[in-house]
């Protein structure tokens, strides 16, 4: 099993479901930016503590090197036509790709761009969805049924119909 | 609006190289789905919450209706992420993934 490092949103959301624990099925621990942890409010940071304290998850200090790549890749995606990476989702960017971890992340902005960039082209991105399917592959709708209650997340038909479900 | 032309210029000129057929494909698909998600989350919002919400939560709310950034959201709103997820939720905006 591998490490992935988390952005804040991915955070914020998978905090919220019942089975959060289960993400550590697919990955041995989490990395999660300071950066990240610093956008988190109190109820965040309370559901991360136990992760942290058994070291299932680890922070990641703010590094210059990733935080000039992070720059170089927000820069970038401010072209009219892309969609719009924030810092803490490019700094998740820059350390999975040094340090060859998979990113979590709820947003459209580093999916698209790792598929855009030849340079990103290796870094795996996923989102809440892509972990309901790696965990549930047999019981997929009801797990997406559930995710939804928690959340208040809901996913397009198109991604669904990706994973097998007609909604 | 760019070209891919200029969008693979632009990247060079920051030191990426870009996969020019993904692109196309990228924004395609993008388009597509923002379309979708911006519906979803207009018919589902409870407006009579948001509008009794005060400023700049409330500007923020209809902001997160409009472009569905959480994160744009909540430094409108000025506050932490999950508390402005807690009003998303409360404010039945969906998130579209």
């Amino acid at each position: 099993m591998s490490t992935a490092v988390a952005d804040t949103c991915f955070l914020v959301h998978w905090l919220r479901f019942r089975d959060r624990e289960r993400i550590f099925e697919v990955f041995e621990s989490i990395a999660v930016p300071v950066m990240v942890l610093d956008e988190m409010g109190a109820r965040g940071r309370v559901m991360l503590a136990p992760w942290l304290a058994s070291r299932r998850a680890f922070l990641i200090p703010r590094i210059n090197d990733y935080e000039v790549e992070a720059l170089r890749l927000v820069e970038f995606s401010r072209s009219q036509r892309l969609p719009t990476l924030d810092p803490p989702e490019a700094y998740c960017l820059a350390v999975a790709k040094r340090r060859g971890y998979a990113v979590l992340t709820d947003n459209k902005a580093p999916k698209y761009l790792a598929q855009i960039l030849k340079d990103y082209s290796g870094v795996k991105i996923l989102d809440s969805l892509d972990i309901l399917a790696l965990i549930y592959c047999d019981d997929l709708a009801e797990a997406v049924k559930a995710y939804k209650e928690d959340t208040g997340l809901v996913f397009s038909k198109t991604r669904l119909k990706t994973y097998g479900i007609d909604s | 609006m760019e070209s891919t032309a200029e969008t693979a210029e632009l990247a060079k000129q920051f030191g990426f190289t870009i996969n020019k057929r993904a692109l196309a494909k990228a924004l395609k698909e993008l388009e597509e789905l923002e379309h979708e998600a911006r519906e979803i989350r207009a018919k589902s919002a409870d407006w009579e919450y948001i509008e009794k919400q005060p400023d700049p939560l409330k500007a923020a709310l209809r902001l997160l209706v409009e472009t569905g950034d959480l994160r744009l959201a909540a430094h409108i709103a000025g506050i932490p992420l999950d508390e402005l997820d807690e009003h998303r939720i409360k404010a039945k905006i969906p998130l579209v993934l």
